[in-house]
């Protein structure tokens, strides 16, 4: 992964995390919000239940008051006051009384509490209700919540009670209005809010006893919990109701308890707001946060990347200059454009170079006087050895002048022998010096490395059993399986013969020569063993440097003669050698020979120096 | 100073006197001329009545399963069909469409000679043979798929296998009408009205009855009779109070009403029976102690002094004193509790108690004992027949049988026991002893529990005159007449 890549990576990271972030924020401000909003609308609605409930109450009152104060229930409370007063005729009378004030509950009782007449349950006359007798100053009162009974239920109901006394006794009025889902009803409820009631006429939850508006609510089991909790606390409480798995289904209620005069506990009212507006509202957020988020990332990729390619500019500059100098273009330098830290370290880099090229530039300016020298030390040294006979053999020539003509005959033909041969020495030395500079590119052709290796130790044959030296053994150990491999024949065959030649010379005291040949992967391996004295490490290092030799008589450049013959063929030389052990020399070729820059090189090289 | 004689001075003042005694007379005679004038019935007019029952036909082979509407339909039935027998005010046998009747020794057979000269409203003479043709199904369901009916001239026959001591009783009330079935299906009557036209669909349902000229007892005082039915008790109040109606029947609760507002009322003596039977099969039903703690905890002065307004007196037993004269005998006073009380054998489920949800006092007795039975211990509730299974029934039973033997066979019959050893003895017995104890065996195991007699209750308008009670179930409107002015009278 490249230094852009990352530095893109590293700020679309940054970006994305910074959009998350935000839109976490959003989400969750919105639904503090939220959450805040429908708490007050639920207050809200409370304070209104209450205010409704308030004046429904006074509603009640007036109504009783107002019943209680007729002249029709004075003359009621004058005639039941009469000692065997017939209360029969009255028994209808609360229902028609109930029906002009527009009340659900509606009783007259005589001063034993006994009913007269009841519009609720009109067969219920003359059955007591003694809890009317319990207070003494109901005209003072308002009304009350209080539980109902029915003939065919007991019902929730607002009350109130109010007393006629004519002489002496008491004739006592009281009723009121249903508290049901029709009160429900005249509660203004803002969208998405609604009102329930529970009744709280059993000790344990009834579903049927909690209504809306419209009637009895479907799964009125959820809202057990809450009942419950209220009934056992008699205190406000509140819980979201989960109608399904999806969150938008899910209401969140307050209740509140609706008490009876004793403190009991006879309703609870329920105000639910609904969290699908919430929801919608959080799903929206969301998709506009991954929306704005998706664009500020894809914003921030577009930026990151001209601020990564900006900032990564320069590096790049170096980075590629630092391969072109790898490359050996030495006077490769960095664009500097800048004064920041990569400014310097361009500057510094290019002083670097800079640098190491007048160093390299020095050091092959040494090297090469050092070559000349050397190449001067072995040419001088080459060519000495035939320039001296040389010289004696002209000095014999002119001394044999004063000879008379048969010895000088005789002296004359051992001499031009002598200079000829000499020459003949000197000749080969050129040739030698010649032919390494002249190394010509291969020509690459299929070829059996076995038979090669067999055909050059075939041609040293004869000098394994030379008489008056100890001889030498060959082995053979080919892989005749091996494939044939892309090669010049003719250098591989000279490749062979410096190392065979080697070997001999390595082996004054004769030996063992092993020839292996074998297939490793791609590539063929071909060892010449011997089993003379060995190297040093010392020589092992200076083993392929032209015109280095541990020979008296060698010019030093077989070995370099083979590496760069295999060189050329792709392949690799190496040597194994400690004193006292032999030495291996191992030869790996691509079986494959794939042209590369080095061919043209080597193709391109001249013939001379 | 001049002096008259004496007697010339005494022939002015006989003559005065004369004049004075002479004008007296004329006014005297005038006024009583006026008088009797007023007082003599007069032809013509329609007279308006108002039922609160809804009825849906005339036709008396139909029989509805409210007793309440089956008993209007007979009323009005009664206008335009004549039985064999009447039942006269004392609640005696009397001739009607039949002079005279017989029997054998062992009452199996009976011969009953029909009236010479009745014609049925088409013209069509009346012959054995058209009334046995009416009777025969009524007979049958009676009295056995063995009875039979059959007439030759003018002699009608009804036998059967076994007695009929109270065969008498039975074609003087009841469905027991004679009528002709026309060729076109519909029936003719030998009775004082003729239906003219009649919409038991319409809202208010309305039937009318013009007079029948060829009837037997005599055309009729008014010319026609209009019935609307299914009125409400309040409505037929403020009809007759401000002369829209001539004749309704009125709920106890507006009795006390009408009479404060100056309408005539009319009550009957308490006939019709308010009575809770456990015929169920139910497993309350069948608990004795439960029925037993039940009747006992129920207040019957209630009942009859509030929920029915005092038109009612609290019944302990089946009949009413004035028909048995032993209903003293049976206990109606205030509730109390059983030995076993009321705890002991308290029900898992409530009570259903049912009614007939078109009859408003029922209802009204029904929901005063739920009251009583939950004051008791024992939860119940009151629902309208036909909505759900019943422990127990409120029941009206009207009692059209004077005779203390045929009414109790009558109401044992509409309390569905007519099988019963006690109902055949009732039947066959007309001992005061013997029914005293067949009564006293019929109440014995609670099954059935007496809540109430009720009278019948009429409001009277002001032009209506000789309003003959209605008794025994008809309406004996033939003698009616109304005192209206001469062009009221012409509609």
């Amino acid at each position: 992964m490249s230094f852009r890549v990352k530095l893109l990576f590293a700020f679309t990271l940054t970006v994305g995390a910074a959009v998350a972030l935000v839109a976490w924020g959003v989400s969750v401000s919105t639904r503090r919000a939220f959450e805040q909003f429908e708490t007050q609308r639920s207050q809200t609605l409370l304070a209104q239940f209450q205010t409704e409930f308030a004046q429904r109450g006074e509603v009640v009152a007036q109504r009783i008051s107002a019943i209680a104060d007729s002249e029709a229930t004075l003359r009621m409370a004058l005639d039941l006051s009469r000692p065997g007063a017939d209360s029969s005729i009255y028994v209808n009378d609360a229902q028609s009384l109930a029906k002009s004030f527009d009340l659900d509950y509606l009783d007259f009782a005589t001063d034993d509490s006994a009913l007269v007449s009841s519009a609720e349950w009109p067969a219920r006359f003359g059955y007591k209700n003694d809890w009317i007798a319990s207070e003494s100053d109901w005209n003072g009162k308002g009304a009350f919540l209080a539980r109902v009974e029915t003939a065919d239920s007991v019902q929730l109901g607002l009350l109130a009670v109010r007393v006629v006394p004519v002489e002496g006794k008491n004739l006592y009025v009281f009723g009121g209005q249903r508290l049901d889902n029709n009160f429900l009803g005249t509660l203004v409820l803002p969208a998405g809010m609604r009102a329930l009631l529970y009744t709280n006429l059993d000790s344990s939850f009834a579903a049927a006893a909690l209504s809306d508006a419209a009637g009895p609510v479907a799964g009125a089991d959820h809202f057990e919990a809450l009942v419950t909790r209220v009934q056992q606390e008699n205190a406000p409480d509140s819980q979201v109701i989960v109608w399904s798995a999806d969150p938008a289904d899910r209401e969140a209620f307050s209740a509140i308890p609706l008490r009876g005069r004793g403190g009991d506990l006879l309703g609870i009212f329920l105000v639910g707001s609904s969290e699908r507006d919430l929801v919608t509202e959080l799903t929206f957020i969301r998709s506009l946060a991954i929306l704005v988020g998706g664009a500020g990332i894809l914003l921030g990729i577009i930026v990151s990347w001209w601020i990564a390619a900006r900032v990564t500019r320069p590096l790049a500059r170096l980075s590629r200059t630092v391969d072109e100098v790898a490359a050996g273009d030495w006077s490769a330098r960095v664009d500097v454009r800048s004064r920041d830290e990569v400014g310097r370290l361009g500057t510094a880099f290019n002083d670097m170079t800079r640098q190491l090229a007048e160093q390299r530039d020095r050091l092959i300016q040494a090297e090469r006087v050092a070559a000349w020298r050397d190449v001067a030390r072995r040419l001088a040294h080459e060519l000495k050895n035939p320039l001296f006979p040389l010289q004696i053999t002209v000095e014999n020539l002119q001394r044999a002048r004063e000879l008379d003509a048969a010895q000088f005959d005789e002296i004359f033909l051992e001499s031009t022998g002598t200079l000829r041969a000499e020459l003949e020495s000197l000749k080969a030395i050129v040739a030698r010096f010649a032919d390494f500079a002249k190394m010509p590119a291969p020509e690459f052709e299929s070829v059996d490395l076995n038979e090669i290796a067999r055909a050059v130790v075939r041609l040293f044959e004869p000098q394994f059993s030379t008489v008056g030296r100890p001889q030498i053994a060959t082995e053979f150990s080919l892989d005749e399986r091996l494939p044939r491999v892309d090669a010049d024949p003719l250098l591989l065959h000279k490749v062979l013969e410096n190392l065979i030649a080697n070997a001999i010379d390595a082996m004054p005291s004769g030996g063992v020569i092993a020839v292996r040949t074998r297939r490793k992967d791609e590539n063929a391996e071909l060892e010449i063993s011997d089993t003379g004295a060995g190297l040093t490490s010392d020589e092992r290092a200076r083993l392929f440097t032209p015109y280095s030799t541990t020979k008296q008589h060698g010019t030093g450049l077989g070995l370099a003669i083979v590496q760069a013959v295999v060189t050329d063929h792709g392949g690799t030389v190496e040597v194994d050698s400690a004193p006292g052990t032999g030495t291996t020399f191992r030869i790996v070729l691509p079986i494959v020979h794939r042209r590369q820059p080095a061919d043209e090189a080597a193709s391109a090289r001249p013939e001379t120096p | 100073m001049k002096f008259r004689s004496s007697a010339a001075a005494s022939r002015p003042a006989f003559a005065r006197a004369a004049l004075a005694g002479a004008g007296a007379a004329v006014i005297f005679f005038s006024v009583l001329t006026l008088a009797i004038a007023s007082t003599r019935p007069r032809y013509g007019g329609t007279l308006r009545v108002e039922l609160r029952e809804r009825v849906t036909t005339l036709d008396p082979r139909v029989r509805p399963a409210e007793a309440q509407i089956a008993r209007a339909q007979e009323e009005l039935d009664a206008l335009v069909f004549d039985r064999l027998l009447r039942l006269d005010d004392q609640g005696r046998v009397a001739p009607a469409l039949a002079v005279t009747w017989q029997s054998d020794g062992g009452d199996k057979r009976w011969q009953f000679q029909l009236r010479p000269g009745v014609q049925f409203s088409d013209g069509t003479p009346l012959t054995a043979e058209i009334a046995a043709a009416a009777l025969a199904p009524v007979v049958a369901s009676e009295f056995g798929s063995d009875a039979r009916v059959s007439g030759a001239g003018e002699l009608l026959t009804i036998e059967s296998a076994e007695s009929m001591p109270g065969l008498p009783q039975e074609m003087a009330t009841g469905r027991n009408f004679i009528f002709r079935v026309a060729a076109d299906g519909t029936l003719g009557g030998t009775g004082p009205f003729i239906p003219d036209h009649w919409n038991f669909n319409a809202q208010p349902a309305q039937a009318t009855f013009a007079a029948n000229a060829r009837c037997w007892a005599g055309r009729p005082f008014v010319d026609r009779v209009t019935v609307t039915l299914g009125v409400d008790s309040t409505r037929i109040e403020a009809d007759l109070e401000f002369g829209l109606a001539d004749a309704g029947e009125l709920a106890p609760a507006e009795m006390r009403l009408a009479a404060e507002r100056g309408v005539r009322t009319w009550s009957s003596q308490p006939m019709d029976l308010f009575v809770l039977a456990f015929d169920s099969e139910r497993l309350a039903a069948q608990d004795a102690l439960l029925r037993e703690a039940i009747a006992a905890a129920i207040d019957r002065n209630a009942i009859a002094n509030v929920v029915l307004q005092r038109q009612a007196i609290a019944a302990g037993a089946l009949l009413p004193d004035w028909i048995s004269g032993y209903a003293f005998l049976f206990p109606a006073g205030p509730p109390s509790a059983v030995k076993t009380g009321a705890t002991a054998v308290r029900p898992t489920a409530p009570l259903v108690l049912v009614y007939d949800s078109q009859d408003a006092e029922a209802r009204a007795v029904a929901e005063r004992v739920v009251v009583d039975l939950r004051a008791a211990g024992v939860a119940a509730e009151a629902v309208a027949a036909g909505t759900q299974a019943a422990d127990a029934r409120v029941a009206r039973i009207p009692i059209a049988q004077p005779d203390p033997s045929a009414a109790l066979a009558y109401v044992l019959a509409a309390l569905a026991r007519p099988g019963s050893p006690v109902a055949s003895a009732a039947a066959s017995d007309a001992d005061p002893e013997s029914q005293y104890a067949a009564e006293r065996a019929a109440l014995a195991d609670f099954r059935i529990v007496p809540l109430a007699h009720e009278s019948e209750n009429w409001g009277l308008g002001a032009a209506l005159r000789d309003w003959m009670a209605p008794r025994w179930g008809d309406l004996r409107l033939a003698d009616a007449w109304l005192d209206l002015p001469a062009a009221a009278n012409t509609q």
